[in-house]
């Protein structure tokens, strides 16, 4: 197939997944013809979106999202530091371990604090006393979430370390050794800027956990309106802020954070850590791993009372299901970042653009969307909203995957390609997937992951009669049934480590 | 009188830097060029262009008599037709010599008798990383030499052969031009790559073509200028 040909259909394919559920809902808002039905529509907008209730509610999460955010951004700079410029011993080891935490669904992890310090918790039973601690405070709400999204924070700001090379921090060594921190921030500044925003986007994509802790945000109302009251009208007016929030941030981290894919240096072999590093270092990275790996793990253990199995037999038939739903959508997902980066290479402000877009966008804002656009095609109902909006949802995850392996793919590289061509199609496959392979499996695993543990945006477009393992484990905690939602939980842990497992052997087997 | 290859008023610019500044250069069939002129005249560009790995920003440039470049018309590299050895040597880390030249071409006795030219037989099987700078370079020349095309571009192909190997290259190369009746274009910053190889060396200065000699006689031209005795 020609190279153009291929173009021409990704573009088309990004606009009907994309940009035409996009144009549609902000099309709702235009005015037919210059009438009375105007004002009254406007009316209606202004009084239901700008009344005070709901501005101090969304007052309250964007502050609560800030404080995520800043935290995350605090949690995940330390390890990122440490694994770009320090060398230790387990260092892919705990470099994995840190990230594992981000596959666990948030809810989840609310779950298990909920089992380790609530009332009938496994804390009061160890104390003796009977002591309970009241985690039903925003408080509470940005501990999990900044423990929950760190590793994005971590990831973000590891690719920004990744582009202080060598050639950069020789000369800082030979003319201001003190200037280390002044030129390193400096280069690094997009690539914070961009972590906050996500993890603000991810927390503005959050509604279960506020809703467990019983804490209302503006998300949770987005949610009322279209879940509860199937008032998609209200949920649009709700969104359209949100909309445009996701697009000037995302115009803004578009033009600000030029996402650079410098290959990281193999020769460059970072100094070990010193003793003082060494204590503050591991004694970090053991109380960040006890609070948001250890303890759910002994929480989902000891509720599950060890019998994973029945559960599971029970749910069968949705485990399955959302098996075979999270591969379709990790690989259709992988597959198309891969053509995206691989043939629209020459387009690189498009394709950042469209990461920061997608990145950016809530997942509520996607839910109302999606719903708007089908509904009017007459297609909601079907599988094919949720495959869209996961497809959206985990594409710039699995871009941002890619994007360091792209840069393997060097100018030469993809000069001798071009000239000893035998069909686009058989270059990408032939040449492009083999040298982009690890992070292709790695993109793949995840996404799966991600997908496997995703309720959010399930809750807002699954068609009726299907279920996923994530919903199920959801309403089972409705019914208070936590044994089963611990032995679910555990095997929902259990296929990350498995996978990654597999991932770290076939990296082992490499030639 | 038609050329193969022909460079007519070629402009390019890379951000404010003017590389080439409208210059023209005419190839003739099975005619073996040489480029020659110090590190940023724009050589690597030409082939470039003559590849289409870049686009020109004015002027024509023609292959075969047909116009492949120009304000209104750009052919793709894939469908140009040419073969090239590149100064980074652009090997696909995860292909072994072999497979490199395999995925070019399917005539397995032209893969072993180019494998043998290059004194590669032992070496098959290895990666690129597991060669040295002077076999990953040859690796680079026999990809090259594997694809049959009329039209062959070699940039900087000799940077790190010993004199011995490059004799031994010169050599497969001129077989290749002779098998293919190809017109070859190379570049190179060493006046001894391009004799007992080159019919005619073209000399880049300031963006354009100052002028175009016999190998021989931009040697001698060259062994003036260095040994010319020291004003007192």
């Amino acid at each position: 197939m020609e190279s153009r040909t291929i173009k021409a259909s990704l573009i088309i394919l990004i606009a009907l997944l994309l940009v035409l559920p996009l144009t549609y809902f902000f099309l709702q808002f235009i005015p037919q013809r210059i009438d009375y039905q105007v004002l009254i529509f406007l009316y209606e907008f202004v009084k239901f979106v700008y009344n005070k209730r709901i501005l101090k509610v969304f007052a309250k999460t964007f502050f609560l999202g800030v404080s995520v955010s800043l935290f995350s951004l605090i949690v995940g700079f330390i390890p990122a530091y440490f694994l770009e410029f320090r060398s230790f011993r387990l260092k892919n080891f705990i470099r994995a371990s840190l990230f594992i935490p981000f596959l666990i669904p948030p809810y989840l992890f609310v779950f298990s604090w909920l089992g380790f310090l609530g009332k009938r918790g496994l804390f009061s039973q160890i104390h003796f006393l009977n002591l309970s601690i009241d985690i039903y405070n925003p408080l509470a709400l940005i501990f999990f979430l900044s423990l929950s999204f760190f590793p994005v924070s971590m990831l973000f700001i590891s690719l920004g370390f990744r582009n202080i090379t060598k050639k950069i921090l020789n000369p800082i060594k030979i003319f201001n050794e003190k200037g280390f921190w002044k030129i390193t921030l400096l280069l690094l500044k997009p690539y914070l800027l961009i972590s906050f925003f996500v993890t603000l986007s991810l927390f503005f994509s959050e509604y279960i956990v506020p809703s467990y802790l019983r804490i209302n945000t503006y998300q949770s109302e987005i949610f009322v309106q279209l879940a509860t009251f199937y008032d998609v009208r209200k949920a649009s007016f709700l969104t359209l802020p949100l909309v445009i929030f996701s697009l000037i941030v995302a115009i803004l981290s578009f033009k600000v954070c030029k996402i650079k894919t410098e290959i990281p240096d193999k020769k460059f072999v970072p100094p070990h850590l010193i003793r003082r590093e060494k204590v503050f270092f591991y004694s970090f990275t053991v109380i960040v791993l006890v609070l948001s790996l250890i303890i759910p793990l002994s929480v989902f253990l000891a509720e599950s009372k060890l019998d994973v199995l029945n559960p599971l037999l029970e749910t069968k038939g949705i485990f399955f299901t959302s098996v075979l739903f999270s591969t379709l959508i990790s690989f259709s997902t992988t597959f198309l970042s891969n053509v995206i980066l691989f043939y629209l290479r020459s387009s690189q402000k498009f394709v950042n653009f469209l990461l920061f877009f997608t990145l950016l966008m809530p997942t509520p804002v996607l839910g109302v969307v999606l719903t708007t656009f089908f509904s009017a095609i007459k297609l909601n109902g079907t599988v094919l909203p949720l495959i869209d909006g996961y497809v959206i949802k985990f594409l710039p995850f699995s871009l941002l995957f890619m994007m360091p392996e792209y840069g393997k793919v060097t100018k030469s590289l993809e000069s001798s390609i071009r000239i000893f061509s035998r069909g686009s199609l058989i270059s990408f496959f032939k040449i492009v997937l083999p040298i982009v392979k690890e992070g292709f499996f790695f993109s793949l695993i995840t996404i799966f992951i991600l997908c496997f543990g995703e309720a959010s945006l399930a809750q807002l477009l699954l068609p009726p009669g299907l279920q996923t393992i994530s919903l199920r484990m959801e309403t089972l905690l409705h019914y208070g049934n936590y044994q089963a939602v611990a032995s679910l939980s555990l095997s929902t842990v259990f296929i990350p480590l498995a996978l990654y497992s597999l991932y770290a052997l076939f990296k082992g087997v490499k030639r | 009188m038609s050329y193969y290859i022909t460079l007519h008023d070629v402009r390019k610019k890379f951000g404010k830097i003017e590389v080439l500044k409208g210059l023209s250069l005419n190839v003739k069939k099975g005619e073996i060029i040489g480029l020659f002129g110090p590190s940023g005249s724009g050589k690597s560009t030409i082939l470039n262009l003559i590849a289409g790995l870049e686009r020109p920003d004015g002027g024509r440039i023609t292959l075969r008599n047909t116009t492949v470049a120009s304000d209104n018309v750009f052919v793709s590299p894939e469908e140009r037709n040419v073969s090239m050895v590149f100064q980074d040597l652009g090997l696909w880390p995860h292909m072994t010599v072999e497979e490199h030249l395999k995925f070019v071409s399917d005539d397995r006795r032209l893969i072993s008798v180019v494998l043998k030219q290059l004194g590669l037989e032992k070496k098959k099987d290895r990666l690129p990383e597991e060669l040295s700078g002077g076999e990953r370079q040859r690796v680079s020349i026999a990809r090259a030499l594997t694809k049959p095309s009329d039209i062959l571009l070699l940039d900087e192909p000799f940077s790190f052969l010993d004199l011995k190997l490059r004799e031994r290259v010169k050599k497969t190369i001129k077989d290749y031009k002779k098998k293919n009746e190809s017109t070859v274009v190379i570049v190179s910053h060493s006046v001894f790559d391009f004799i007992d190889l080159c019919d005619r060396v073209a000399i880049l200065k300031d963006g354009k073509i100052s002028k175009i000699e016999k190998p021989r006689e931009l040697l001698l031209e060259f062994q003036k200028f260095y040994y010319r005795k020291p004003k007192r």
